[in-house]
């Protein structure tokens, strides 16, 4: 493949160099005959001319066939490799056509028309020296900006499904009306659809009056249905109809203002002579006028017929066929999404049911650090309590012993007992109601601080 | 006036570096092995199905202590944040020191027949925040919404405003009055209930031939033209063929969603009507009381200027700010000049926030 592309390059060159002597000699005959403009004497027609327009021709022919042979090559090597979208767009036509609008585009001195002009007949020259003769003013040739039928399949193609997922019997029925109406559309003009919209409308409303009519018989329900179908794709292609119409009429109304543009600019003396510049007028002229007509509530309109008249016919067709399915084992599409729709409804649940389990989690969470917290309360007052139990203890010990050493012979007991009331009554209650909840489980705990709250006094 | 000569010259030199790039552009793509994408480490820490949540790994030391959490669109791929390192506003604000969490959607298909948007906002980003907050401790969270991403969070933080610390909306429909975009357009003029019922799950390619008409000889021919122009510099290749694996990596769309999204907000605009309906509540944009930080594109087809920034005259903060950048929806990501101060901008918002 590399060894094509390295040939091609040399063709490339060796062909370049046989059209650069070309043009020389063309510019040598527009210097010739501009001499005989103007009152000079008028120029003889170069006798060999039209064995050199046969050459241009036949160079033109071995270019395009150079673009064909790198297309081919392309699309064998990259074929399964590149995205399609971007294959399709590799369309070396373009290049033809500029090629074509490049020697169309040539100015020949004196008045002289351009042999290379949009139309003419390359083999027959007489044409160009007729005009020549005539001294008409030669302008830009007509560049034909695009095939209709490219167009519709590039705009809208995607509409028939079988550019989406999957290749049913829908898209194969879309392809072939899409075939169909290509191949009207390819021979239509604007009056044309016209036509073509009236027969549609004819063939739809004889379909609706005597295919829609109640049926009788065992099979009058799966007729209906058939028939119902055969009505919605006349529907289809009448809106397709009106769609090609829009479209072709858009197209037409672009390449036209693409056209004045060249011939405006080369009016300028600004033609657009690199390809470069000659793809993006191409590009910036017609896509305004695409996107005016897109933008408009018309064709909004029109664009919802079309979809919707494949969308209702898919809808018909996939019905018929479940209805060819239902008696065999195969899980159909309505049986696969009841599933899938069950499925759906369990999820959330699922997720409803952790979440509530969640905030449950989180609540008892809460409960088990407020326990805990409590919990190292009581530790702390227990710590505190024994302190104060020594620090009574100390006490009564100290005043016995004063007691003991002051007032040995008086021996009164005033003295020692408000002090071990003292410690009685403080100490008692919160160190067993500690003790007895300290160590148990969260749970647990509460229910039972509670519950022996009021039993801790009598054990002191 | 040029002479033929000089002019032919000149054109056949053009199509000889043509025909040069060509050639070398196809020894280029045979040499790309495959097309990566979103190289940056991270690693997953919650899933629900094919719904993920991802964390990425910090690249400086000083973390912002608040996370930010980013929900990018259902209709095409979260990749587009993280195209390639030189070009990824994940990496940018990493390098900014947020810690970023990312939502992927993954690839709906038959499954999602009948998943909604309750289930993707208050279930799968809440989820998600849940997931976050507990991990790092907090109340709530920073939450950026790219896209249609954007409009969930919105939603999200409406609805929770209690778990949304800071609101940065990007590239983000929110009003859909107005017909600026041709999107807007035909969405609200298509039979979308049809349009389900038919499908169940929307096709990707459906989608993308819808953005391709949005400017279709530019996005159709012209792109490519210019192409073969780069196609000879192995590296401006590369980046052009990672932007088309992006664009054309479009996830079908799970018909319910596009189903509320098509119709209560694209043809009746509930969101700001305060008519919006999620999970048996209305969505009240008046609840986001969080600051938010709004930032469209000048130059949007997609998401009109309009539609994005409008969200300001509708929330209940009084800390709100707009930033704009001048480019289109997709240059938000991939311009060189806006990635330079886009990371840097949200990031000091956020800082101040904290």
């Amino acid at each position: 493949m590399d060894d094509f592309f390295k040939q091609q390059a040399g063709w490339l060159d060796a062909w370049r160099e046989q059209q650069q002597k070309l043009t020389e000699q063309y510019a040598r005959w527009g210097e010739d005959l501009t001499k005989g403009v103007g009152g000079g004497p008028q120029q003889q027609v170069p006798t060999n001319f039209e064995d050199v327009l046969k050459m241009q021709q036949e160079l033109f022919e071995q270019f395009s066939g150079f673009g064909t042979d790198l297309q081919q090559n392309l699309q064998k090597l990259w074929g399964d490799k590149l995205p399609k979208e971007l294959l399709q767009q590799f369309n070396f036509n373009l290049l033809q056509e500029f090629y074509k609008s490049w020697l169309g585009s040539m100015e020949f001195p004196g008045g002289m028309q351009n042999p290379f002009m949009g139309g003419q007949n390359w083999a027959d020259p007489s044409n160009f020296l007729k005009s020549f003769m005539k001294q008409q003013n030669p302008f830009f040739s007509v560049f034909s900006s695009r095939n209709l039928v490219d167009e519709l399949q590039q705009m809208f193609g995607f509409m028939q499904g079988g550019r989406a997922a999957g290749g049913d019997l829908y898209s194969q029925l879309f392809t072939t009306y899409q075939g169909f109406i290509n191949r009207l559309a390819t021979t239509g003009t604007s009056q044309g659809f016209d036509q073509l919209l009236d027969t549609f409308n004819s063939w739809q409303e004889q379909a609706d009056k005597y295919l829609l009519a109640p049926q009788v018989g065992v099979n009058r329900e799966t007729s209906q249905e058939f028939s119902k179908v055969i009505s919605l794709s006349f529907d289809y292609i009448k809106s397709f109809a009106s769609m090609a119409k829009l479209i072709e009429e858009t197209s037409r109304k672009s390449g036209n203002r693409f056209q004045a543009k060249l011939v405006e600019r080369s009016l300028n003396n600004e033609p657009p002579i690199k390809f470069d510049d000659f793809c993006s007028l191409w590009t910036k002229e017609n896509e305004a006028v695409f996107l005016e007509v897109f933008g408009s509530e018309g064709y909004a309109k029109t664009q919802r017929q079309f979809t919707s008249a494949g969308l209702r016919l898919k809808m018909q067709i996939n019905k018929l066929v479940e209805k060819g399915l239902d008696q065999t084992p195969i899980a159909l599409k309505r049986d696969v999404d009841l599933a899938v729709k069950e499925i759906t409804e369990l999820k959330r649940e699922l997720r409803k049911s952790r979440k509530q389990n969640q905030e449950l989690m989180s609540a008892v969470q809460i409960a088990r650090e407020a326990v805990a917290a409590s919990d190292e309360r009581f530790t702390q007052l227990e710590k505190s309590l024994e302190t104060v139990q020594a620090l009574a203890e100390s006490a009564d010990k100290a005043a016995k012993l004063a007691a003991t050493r002051q007032v040995e012979p008086a021996g009164s007991s005033a003295t020692s007992v408000p002090v071990k009331k003292a410690t009685s009554t403080k100490r008692a209650t919160p160190v067993k109601k500690a003790t007895s909840t300290k160590r148990a489980t969260p749970a647990k705990e509460n229910k039972t601080s509670g519950a022996k709250k009021p039993a801790a006094k009598p054990t002191e | 006036m040029m002479n033929y000569t000089q002019q032919f010259q000149e054109s056949m030199d053009e199509l000889k570096t043509f025909a040069e790039n060509l050639k070398k552009g196809v020894e280029n793509l045979a040499a790309i092995d495959e097309v990566t994408l979103a190289q940056s480490p991270k690693e997953l820490v919650f899933e629900d199905g094919k719904r993920k949540l991802f964390r990425y790994q910090a690249r400086t030391k000083d973390i912002c202590p608040v996370p930010t959490l980013i929900v990018y669109a259902m209709v095409n791929r979260y990749t587009m944040l993280d195209l390639q390192p030189n070009r990824s506003m994940i990496r940018n604000l990493l390098d900014q020191g947020q810690d970023i969490y990312l939502i992927d959607w993954g690839y709906a298909d038959r499954m999602d027949r009948h998943l909604t948007m309750d289930d993707l906002i208050n279930g799968f980003i809440d989820d998600c925040i849940d997931h976050i907050c507990q991990q790092h401790q907090l109340e709530a969270i920073n939450l950026l919404g790219v896209c249609q991403g954007g409009t969930f969070s919105t939603i999200y933080a409406a609805l929770h405003p209690q778990k949304v610390k800071n609101l940065i909306t990007m590239v983000a429909p929110v009003d859909f009055e107005t017909n600026d975009s041709l999107l807007f357009v035909w969405g609200k003029e298509m039979d979308v209930d049809l349009l389900i019922d038919a499908y169940g799950i929307v096709p990707g390619d459906l989608m993308n031939q819808a953005y391709q008409m949005l400017q279709p000889f530019t996005l159709s021919v012209q792109k490519y033209i210019n192409m073969v122009d780069i196609m000879a510099d192995e590296e401006k290749l590369g980046d052009f063929m990672r932007m088309e694996s992006w664009i054309f990596d479009s996830p079908d769309q799970p018909g319910e969603v596009l189903r509320q999204n098509a119709k209560d907000l694209f043809q009746e605009n509930k969101l700001v009507k305060g008519e919006f309906e999620l999970g048996g509540q209305i969505v009240d944009l008046k609840q986001i009381g969080m600051p938010v930080l709004c930032i469209y594109a000048d130059y949007d087809t997609l998401v009109p200027p309009v539609s994005a920034k409008k969200l300001l005259e509708y929330v209940g903060t009084k800390d709100k700010q707009e930033l704009s950048f001048p480019v289109g929806h997709v240059g938000m990501f991939v311009s060189g000049k806006t990635q330079a101060t886009l990371a840097p901008r949200v990031s000091d918002w956020i800082n101040q926030r904290i």
